[in-house]
């Protein structure tokens, strides 16, 4: 029988509010780092600098209208954007603070790739219930892309799992204290760098979703009300996918640097995917599975083979 | 040595978009800030009354058909001889050109054909020429009228004018009889 | 998903997202593979050698400019070319030089909207944003001198409308000397970034053979091996006295096409610069159309009389003049039966061309990279369409 104090209840609201705002901010952020780099502005006429263009959007998306497509299953269509956010928000449930989270668990890590596992099925769902033409083929390759990149980023961290023995996060980050993964493991680094930016679906792997040539893939159909909602949880996962950079392969929060360190570290992820958002051009999605399938994964179990091979000789 | 290479052009692309940051941006924020205009730019022209001679080269020279000769007085056209007929005696040399900005092509052709010093019609750096309705894009030549800008802008303009080389002993004036 | 297995034909209608103009593509499709893909083209048609017909000769040149609105300068100065070919006018060489000169910078500006476009095809607005700004000084300069961005009617049959100063060439190599830095960022953006290699590399070869049975030229014909450059095997204005590297590479596909384009920015940085070093002094205006004795016009701002050139009058004969624009060959045929207005003009763009290559490439390949080939043939639908 769970035990619902008060002090829990004040923190989940209080981390659900920190995770809407930080989501909504990171847009921002985004929106204007881009637009320096494009040497421009971003937003800027919206509250000073811009600052109160989120809340704009959201104003806006918010007071369209309420749109589901004839023919398509009402209670799936409504249903499944909702269920991928509150995914992304039960993810943020289990980022543990020191030793502190919501969920306590010795294999949180596991567990937050098992949820991560779960967002393909809910995306099938949502083109499935969309009921187009256009919906599903976008849905089919959304699923394929992110069925590719789940296998790459399970082999990035299983050589940390071996070497801290532990699926616990905050073993993990103690696991740091000499040298962080990120010097020690680099390929399983980058293998993580590129399978998270393929499963938020971030340039230079968005092609699903940013279909110029067709149309928007899985989000079609998905106006108004529920596009506000997908995005929301979309910049959740960014953040769950920064956290997660700075915690497996920059140190977390121990060592030298503690929790002031740890939020620059959590920052310089978000930058690295903003910037590469801005950089790198839309792969095509065969190149894509083929990079993902012919080179990632043998390399990732070339490193894990490896890493057992460093670990278990040296012990 | 290939892969190396690959790696490395992969990286630097990244840094050369971060190092973007950090520039200035290239925008003119516009409402408040405006673009540098150069001398002898081709924006909206500005019709002269006081030196007009009322040949209708320039009606005779767009190629788009967008100058029209009006009447000042009256605001009737007068570009074909039946037109100018019907106009009260000795109005033919009182003609104005008046611009359709929505055929306007902004050549300068008009210009350059004007034989007065200075030329009656000139085309300046005005760019801002949004009307409300269609059909007021058709302005008659009081609308292009120095008188109708700002007085420092006018006065630039008469005054300054960027065709003139000549001293102002040489300018024509035509009088009106 | 028995929808995949049917073969589909879809438009990809008029408006594209990309900035390619209005072409409407009708395309065979299965699942994410096009089979054919046959373009329909007339959307932009606005009657340019009838208009021809109903103007004089002056009077067409703002008409003509707004066909290629990307490369207008080529075809101004082809133009004025052909006239002075039919009159008979020796243009100075200060003319010619200038000409030149902004023939050049013209094909940088050119070639860097096509940078953008091709760019933000393949899904990068980044190099879309870049090459605007680094547009922006050549544009600038354009417009101090000829009065505007895009289109510039800017020669006059024996000549141009208006000198340039010492200071403005001085202007126009520290712009390109600023250029030349930062197109090596770009680059290090698209021609050696390995997501856009393995984007452009292998995609839409177009084989010696089938370059030369298609007619293509420009850029995408010396991509495919064959160096036929028009300012080198049929020169004009002071193409004759540069040496001009003609840059070719043989493997045909998108990739080498995207090369040669930036190869031939960095080649015409260099001609720039070294024309506007090198230009000689002189009347900028010759023949029965300069006037510029000061007893009659103290004040004009044009050394030509346009009341002259307005009753300008070609006697009767046929005349062909070809030159190289950014895109390829373009050409203008005259039928003059005397008067001031042509009985007939013939204009042969190379976009049009180079279109009929693209539905054979389209062939088999992916929804993808169909884009990536329309866009690497570099086509503006104003000269198309005419």
């Amino acid at each position: 029988m769970a035990v619902f104090d008060i002090t829990i209840i004040i923190g989940a609201v209080l981390l659900t509010l920190f995770g809407g705002l930080f989501a909504a901010y990171i847009g921002l952020l985004e929106r204007k780092l881009i637009g320096r780099i494009h040497s421009r502005y971003g937003p800027t006429m919206v509250g000073p600098y811009g600052l109160l263009q989120t809340v704009a959007d959201a104003i806006k998306f918010m007071q369209k209208d309420f749109f589901v497509p004839k023919r398509a299953d009402k209670l799936l269509f409504i249903v499944s954007p909702v269920f991928l956010t509150f995914l992304s928000f039960l993810l943020l449930s289990y980022l543990p603070w020191g030793n502190f989270s919501f969920i306590v668990s010795q294999y949180d890590l596991l567990i937050i790739l098992g949820i991560v596992a779960l967002s393909p099925v809910i995306i099938l769902v949502a083109a499935w219930a969309s009921n187009s033409k256009y919906s599903s083929i976008g849905g089919l390759r959304a699923v394929t892309q992110i069925l590719a990149y789940e296998g790459v980023l399970f082999l990035s961290i299983l050589p940390l799992v071996f070497i801290s023995g532990s699926f616990s996060l905050a073993e993990i980050i103690s696991a740091q204290k000499n040298y962080w993964f990120m010097f020690s493991e680099p390929f399983a680094f980058l293998l993580f760098l590129f399978a998270v930016i393929a499963i938020t679906e971030r340039q230079p792997f968005d092609l699903p979703e940013a279909e110029s040539e067709l149309v928007q893939g899985w989000l079609t159909e998905f106006g108004g009300p529920f596009f506000a909602v997908i995005l929301l949880g979309q910049y959740i996962m960014l953040y769950v996918a920064s956290f997660l950079l700075a915690a497996l392969f920059l140190g977390g929060w121990g060592g030298a640097f503690g929790w002031i360190g740890f939020a620059v570290k959590v920052f310089a992820g978000v930058l690295v995917f903003i910037i590469s958002r801005a950089t790198y051009f839309r792969m095509r999605l065969d190149q894509l599975l083929d990079f993902s399938w012919k080179f990632l994964v043998p390399l990732g179990f070339a490193n894990f083979l490896l890493s057992l091979l460093i670990v278990y000789t040296s012990l | 040595m290939e892969y190396l290479k690959i790696v490395f052009y992969f990286i630097l692309s990244f840094f050369t978009a971060a190092k973007n940051i950090f520039r200035k941006p290239a925008t003119i924020q516009y409402p408040k800030e405006r673009p540098k205009i150069p001398e002898g730019w081709r924006g909206r022209e500005v019709v002269r009354s006081d030196t007009c001679i009322s040949c209708a080269r320039c009606m005779f020279v767009c190629p788009v058909e967008a100058i029209d000769m009006y009447h000042p007085e009256t605001g009737a056209l007068a570009n074909t001889p039946a037109q100018i007929a019907e106009l009260p005696p000795g109005a033919v040399g009182h003609r104005m050109p008046g611009v359709d900005l929505g055929r306007c092509i902004f050549c300068g052709y008009c210009e350059e054909i004007c034989p007065t010093t200075p030329k009656s019609i000139a085309l300046k750096d005005i760019y801002e020429l949004a009307t409300i309705e269609h059909k007021g894009l058709r302005h008659p030549p009081q609308d292009l009228s120095p008188d109708k800008l700002p007085k420092e802008k006018a006065e630039e303009y008469l005054a300054h004018d960027t065709n003139v080389k000549a001293p102002k002993e040489q300018w024509t004036r035509q009088k009106r009889v | 998903m028995e929808q995949e297995a049917k073969r589909t034909k879809i438009n990809f209608g008029p408006q594209h997202p990309s900035t390619h103009g209005v072409l409407n593509l009708l395309v065979e499709v299965e699942g994410d593979t096009v089979y054919s893909a046959e373009p329909h083209i007339g959307f932009l048609h606005r009657g340019f050698e009838k208009l021809a017909e109903e103007r004089r000769y002056i009077q067409f040149l703002p008409a003509l400019e707004k066909g290629d609105y990307v490369a207008a300068f080529a075809w101004d100065d082809l133009y004025m070319a052909l006239l002075e070919k039919a009159l008979g006018i020796e243009i100075p060489r200060r003319a010619a030089a200038i000409r030149t000169m902004m023939n050049e910078v013209q094909r940088i500006v050119s070639h860097l909207l096509w940078l953008a476009a091709f760019g933000q095809d393949l899904g990068q607005p980044t190099v879309f944003l870049w090459s605007f700004r680094e547009r922006e000084p050549f544009i600038n300069l354009f417009e101090e001198v000829t009065g505007g961005r895009l289109h510039y009617y800017y020669s006059r049959p024996g000549g141009l409308k208006r000198d340039v100063s010492r200071d403005y060439l001085d202007r126009v190599i520290a712009a390109v000397a600023k250029f030349e830095e930062r197109l090596s960022e770009l680059e290090a953006m698209t021609t050696k970034n390995i997501i856009f290699q393995k984007r452009t590399k292998g995609v839409g070869i177009l084989s010696k053979e089938d370059a030369m049975h298609c007619g293509v030229t420009g850029p995408v014909l010396r991509a495919s091996g064959v160096g036929e450059d028009i300012r080198k095997s049929d020169p004009f204005l002071m193409y004759p006295h540069l040496d001009l590297k003609v840059i070719t590479r043989n493997e045909g596909d998108a990739f080498a096409r995207t090369e040669v384009r930036i190869e031939e920015m960095k080649e015409s940085a260099r001609l720039v610069k070294f024309l506007a070093r090198t230009i000689p002094e002189g009347p900028v205006m010759a023949g029965p159309y300069s006037e510029t004795a000061s007893e009659k016009w103290p004040d004009s701002m044009s050394m030509a009389s346009m009341l002259k050139v307005f009753g300008l009058s070609i006697p009767q004969g046929e005349w062909f003049l070809r030159h190289e624009s950014p895109r390829g060959e373009i050409a203008m045929h005259l039928i003059s039966e005397g008067g001031p207005k042509p009985y007939r003009l013939r204009l042969k763009s190379p976009s049009f061309c180079n279109l009929y290559a693209f539905s054979r490439l389209a062939k088999n390949t992916k929804i993808a990279d169909m884009v990536a080939i329309l866009g690497s043939l570099d086509l503006v639908f104003g000269e198309v369409d005419r």
